[in-house]
């Protein structure tokens, strides 16, 4: 059955870009939301497979939207990985530590973000 | 008890009359007894001749012997008789009582046995010097008393004489004496001790009074005794000394006349409580030395009481200078209250603590740092106050076992168990202990936090576009999207505006941190603010438009004092700002408005307000009301911040007013300088004509003019002008060259025509660079649009000052060499001799030896100020002779100005004063009568 993955980011821009990317390279259904708080509502009504969360957002930024999205029933179980353009490591060990799947760097290859979505959720087998 | 007087003269009396009693006894027993010898002797005489006188003489004799002996029986005192040889031969009773010596012992020598041991050979040798000379001795020797007692006598012996002389016999009294010559000796005794001990206590006396003095005069302190009245009695040369009053007029005089008045009240009640204390009493005073200067004295006295009255007898007073201690007293009071106030005032929190690391002390900075009362902190271990972890604090203490200072980050614990990040600095202290120095860093790391959290959103804005751009050229670099031309153009498009937007926030970043730097400073000029508002309407119309705003501008003309490049930035950025968050079918009002002091803009749109909490924060960096405005309205977040350092840089304010659902008006003002003081290359109130067909350019050419101190009229054509000019007969006209109708050529042809005009000094102006000789088209100078200020003053300077021949020394004094050898060249073309130097050394040296009628110097030089020269040189010459002007670039302020006016000489300032003008100047001072003068030309 074809995944569906959500993509959360305020950046028009990026979420175009990372659609087409999963799109091209996966032929994954992807949804998109321009906020955290459209996300969680978003992911609670499609129930995607994966979540791609932005981290730095206006209002609900990642970690707040994953808050959310943990706290809530339909979306506890959704794998979420981080899509950030925070550089510093010392932010990516964080941002891991705080229960997702994964964390991604910003900017990111297009070509190989498909394949580093499935290798961190197991999806390559 | 010793014999007093009285005793002695009694015993002396009574032993005188017994001795003059036995002295008359013996005369009548020797008398006595001549009768009768003589009378035995004629009995003898007769006997051997049967004289019948010798009969009665015989019977005579006997009777006497019998008398005489009865006398001598009835006699207290031993009496005795003698043979001529020496032999006793009658002893009364009065000895055998005494002596209790049987009769028979009498015999030959036998008396002699109760005579004293020690006297015994003496009596006996003094007995056969008397037998063998017939001479009468008398003598004091010991006898024994029948119960043993040796008792002192006085012994006689008489020799009895008959008529011839011849010795008939020895007669011997023995008076006791021993009563008297025991007096005699105790009172010899008594006398002897008693002269011994005056003696005695008179060595003694006097070697502690040679002790005392020695000690009091050698001694440092002033030693005095004094009367009962307080007054000098005795006072060691110490006092001569310090009151420079002879010891003997000192004796006398009492000590309060040497002490200042505020201390003649404490003197006067210490001498009294003195008096009703046995104790000592310490008077600290001031008293009045030799110099007339007051010296601190420490008195300490004691009185000398009688010691069964204990009346007052006279005090004794030690005094010791304290000058010196007390000064050195009030050092290290002052250097302690130093100390104190330093650790009050001091901007860290100071703890002082034992060697167990308890506090023994803290300033008030710590306890308002730690919000606790000094009294409470004291005691409390410093380990409760900083929560050090426990390996940093075992490292620490170990540093400070060998004496390192330790500098460490830390978190004090507040008495309301907040806490507050700290900088410790802990050392040891000489006498023992620790002593912590903590310095409150919630700002510091308020910084750091800030600073990382702006590193870390420049990081995320720039990623940002990076990744749309990476991305979009990633997907047309797989060649996936050869097959969809429409997507690859996209992608194309998306790259496009994302490296855009990259390239915009790059240079909004910079240029944030290079104006808050200092890296890029303003340069501020006169410029035409109006001008400036105007063409950033212009230029974000088309902006306006797309957004469906009104741009609405009102405003008088109006000079800025500004750097138009960035006044132009600023402007756009509130007015690109406004438009973006305005309403379809708004109005976006831009005002320009001054006064005196300042210039101000305004900006006001109808959008949506910002809430009253980030007023402030929105002139932050990326601080925007919404977060999502940055991509969504196509900014970077750091226009604002941009705008408040320009702003800033200028010496203005930017703020911004708002009311929520109502829109917000940002305002700029920027300060206009004050107007300089003494513009010397400009006359004041002379009246010029400008002459363009541009009214904007007329506002900014009379402002600049004014603000120098002209009357300025304007005319909007050639004809206006020519007609001015006829009226006005003005100092200088200016021209523009390019006019509609009377072109600024056929202007100044149409002035040099009429003889009303000719000869009237123009200037021409143009927007170009003048491609010819003013003169040729008989101006004077040719000033390029727009016109600077500096350019400007040239330009007047050329008018007043007619090329003329002078003479005169001027030393110019320059460090800058180009400009130095600019005024050289130009005092020379004129005719002066002149002396150049760089530095004021040398300046002074130059004008020591060949001098100068007057002096141009620079105000800042290598090696002291141009003033400091001026200063120098007017010492040594006549203060008033010598014309000066100080030519500097510096922005004086007034109380420099001041100064170089009261050192006599005139300002110029570099820029506004070109060196043309300079030379007139110099011209102006050495021709007139008085500086007055020069100065109203």
């Amino acid at each position: 059955m074809t995944k569906t993955v959500l993509i959360v980011d305020d950046d028009e821009d990026v979420r175009e870009i990372a659609q087409l990317s999963i799109e091209l390279g996966a032929g994954w259904n992807v949804i998109a939301a321009s906020s955290g708080l459209a996300g969680v509502s978003l992911a609670a009504a499609e129930q995607p497979d994966a979540i791609l969360l932005d981290v730095m957002m206006p209002g609900l930024d990642g970690p707040a939207t994953l808050d959310r999205l943990q706290s809530i029933a339909e979306t506890r179980s959704i794998p979420v990985i981080f899509l950030t353009a925070k550089a510093r490591a010392s932010d990516q060990v964080r941002l891991a530590a705080l229960g997702v799947a994964g964390v991604l760097p910003k900017p990111f290859d297009p070509v190989a973000l498909p394949g580093q979505i499935s290798d961190l959720l197991g999806w390559s087998d | 008890m010793w014999p007093n007087a009285d005793t002695l003269c009694m015993l002396h009396q009574s032993f005188d009359i017994e001795l003059i009693a036995a002295s008359v006894l013996i005369a009548a027993l020797a008398s006595y007894a001549a009768l009768a010898f003589s009378r035995r002797v004629g009995a003898i005489t007769g006997l051997s001749g049967i004289d019948p006188r010798a009969k009665r003489a015989e019977h005579d004799d006997a009777g006497a012997t019998v008398r005489y002996r009865q006398i001598a029986e009835a006699l207290s005192e031993i009496v005795w008789t003698a043979t001529t040889g020496g032999q006793i031969d009658f002893c009364n009773r009065a000895w055998f009582a005494y002596s209790g010596l049987p009769a028979q012992d009498i015999d030959g020598l036998g008396w002699g046995q109760a005579i004293h041991p020690n006297e015994i050979q003496g009596v006996l040798a003094r007995w056969k010097i008397a037998v063998a000379t017939g001479d009468n001795y008398e003598m004091e020797y010991r006898i024994r008393r029948f119960d043993g007692e040796y008792r002192w006598h006085l012994g006689r012996a008489t020799a009895l004489r008959d008529n011839q002389g011849r010795i008939e016999k020895w007669l011997g009294t023995a008076t006791d004496i021993h009563e008297q010559k025991r007096a005699e000796g105790a009172l010899r005794d008594g006398q002897r001790v008693l002269e011994d001990r005056i003696a005695d206590r008179e060595a003694e006396a006097q070697a502690a009074t040679n002790l005392y003095r020695l000690l009091a005069e050698n001694a440092t302190d002033m030693v005095s005794t004094h009367r009962v009245d307080g007054s000098f009695d005795y006072a060691t040369p110490s006092w001569s000394e310090f009151t420079g009053v002879p010891n003997d007029t000192l004796r006398g005089q009492f000590p309060a006349l040497f002490s200042h008045p505020d201390d003649y009240t404490v003197l006067l009640a210490n001498y009294r409580l003195a008096f009703t204390v046995d104790e000592l009493v310490t008077t600290a005073w001031r008293c009045r030395r030799a110099d007339r200067s007051y010296g601190w004295l420490e008195t300490t006295t004691r009185t000398v009481r009688e010691p069964e009255t204990r009346r007052v007898m006279a005090f004794v007073s030690a005094t010791r200078d304290v000058t010196e201690r007390r000064k050195a007293e009030a050092a290290i009071r002052q250097s302690e209250a130093r100390y104190r106030q330093l650790l009050e005032h001091a901007a860290d929190a100071i703890l002082i603590a034992d060697g167990a690391g308890h506090c023994t002390g803290a300033n008030a900075r710590a306890c308002s740092l730690l919000r606790q009362s000094e009294e409470k902190l004291i005691g409390v271990p410093l380990r409760s106050l900083f929560i050090a972890r426990e390996e940093e604090t075992a490292a620490r203490l170990s540093a400070l076992a060998v004496g390192d200072v330790i500098l460490a980050e830390d978190v004090a614990v507040r008495g309301d168990d907040t806490h507050v990040p700290v900088e410790l600095s802990i050392g040891t202290l000489p006498e023992g202990g620790l002593q912590v120095i903590a310095r409150d860093i919630t700002n510091r790391k308020e910084l750091e936090r800030l600073k990382n959290e702006f590193i870390s959103i420049v990081s995320h804005e720039l990623r940002t576009p990076l990744t749309s751009i990476r991305g979009a050229l990633g997907l047309l670099a797989s060649g996936r999207l050869t097959d969809t031309p429409a997507t690859s153009a996209r992608m194309l498009d998306l790259a496009v505006s994302n490296t855009d937007r990259l390239i915009r926030l790059i240079n909004d970043i910079l240029d944030v941190e290079r104006i808050d730097s200092g890296a890029v400073g303003v340069e501020r000029s006169w410029c035409n603010a109006t001008d400036i508002a105007s063409q950033v309407i212009d230029a974000m119309r088309p902006v306006a438009e797309r957004a469906g705003v009104e741009l609405k501008a009102s405003w008088s003309t109006t000079l800025a004092w500004a750097d138009s490049d960035r006044l132009t930035q600023t402007l756009t950025n509130l007015v690109g700002n406004a438009i973006k968050f305005s309403p379809a079918g708004s109005t976006v009002e831009i005002n320009v408005s001054s006064d005196t002091r300042d210039v101000r803009f305004e900006v006001r749109d109808r959008g949506r307000g910002i809430p009253s909490d980030k007023l402030d924060s929105i002139f932050e960096r990326f601080h925007q009301v919404d977060a999502s405005d940055s991509r969504a309205k196509g900014g970077t977040g750091l226009g604002l911040s941009i705008c408040r350092s320009i702003v800033r840089q200028h010496g203005g304010k930017i703020w911004v007013e708002s009311t929520l659902g109502h829109g917000s008006t940002f305002c700029v003002t920027l300060p206009l300088p004050p107007a300089p003081r003494h513009e010397l290359a400009t006359p004041t109130r002379e009246r010029v004509i400008v002459c363009d067909d541009d009214p904007g350019f007329l506002e900014v050419m009379t402002a600049m003019l004014e603000h120098f101190g002209y009357a300025v009229s304007t005319a909007t054509s050639g004809l206006q002008a020519i007609e001015l000019v006829k009226v006005a007969r003005p100092h200088v006209v200016f021209i523009d060259m390019v006019m509609r109708g009377l072109s600024g050529r056929e202007t100044i042809e149409a002035l040099q025509s009429d003889d009303c005009t000719r000869g009237v000094p123009i200037i021409v102006m143009s927007g170009a660079m003048p491609q010819q000789d003013p003169k040729r088209v008989g101006a004077i100078d040719w000033l390029a649009k727009p016109v600077e200020e500096t350019a400007l003053l040239r330009a007047l300077s050329l008018v007043s000052n007619p090329i003329r021949h002078e003479t005169g020394r001027v030393l110019v004094v320059e460090d800058d060499r180009a400009l130095s050898q600019v005024i050289a060249a130009t005092l020379e073309s004129r005719g002066y001799t002149v002396n150049v130097t760089h530095n004021g050394a040398d300046a002074l040296a130059c004008h020591f030896a060949v001098g100068a009628d007057i002096i141009v110097t620079d105000l800042c030089l290598p090696d002291m100020s141009g003033l400091d020269v001026l200063e120098w040189i007017r010492a040594e010459t006549d203060p008033a002779g010598l014309p000066a002007i100080v030519y500097t670039a510096a922005d004086l302020d007034i109380m420099m100005r001041d100064r170089v006016e009261d050192a006599g000489a005139l300002i110029a300032i570099k820029g506004r004063t070109s060196p043309d003008a300079l030379v007139d100047l110099v011209t102006r001072l050495l021709n007139a009568e008085s500086r007055l003068e020069a100065l109203s030309v």
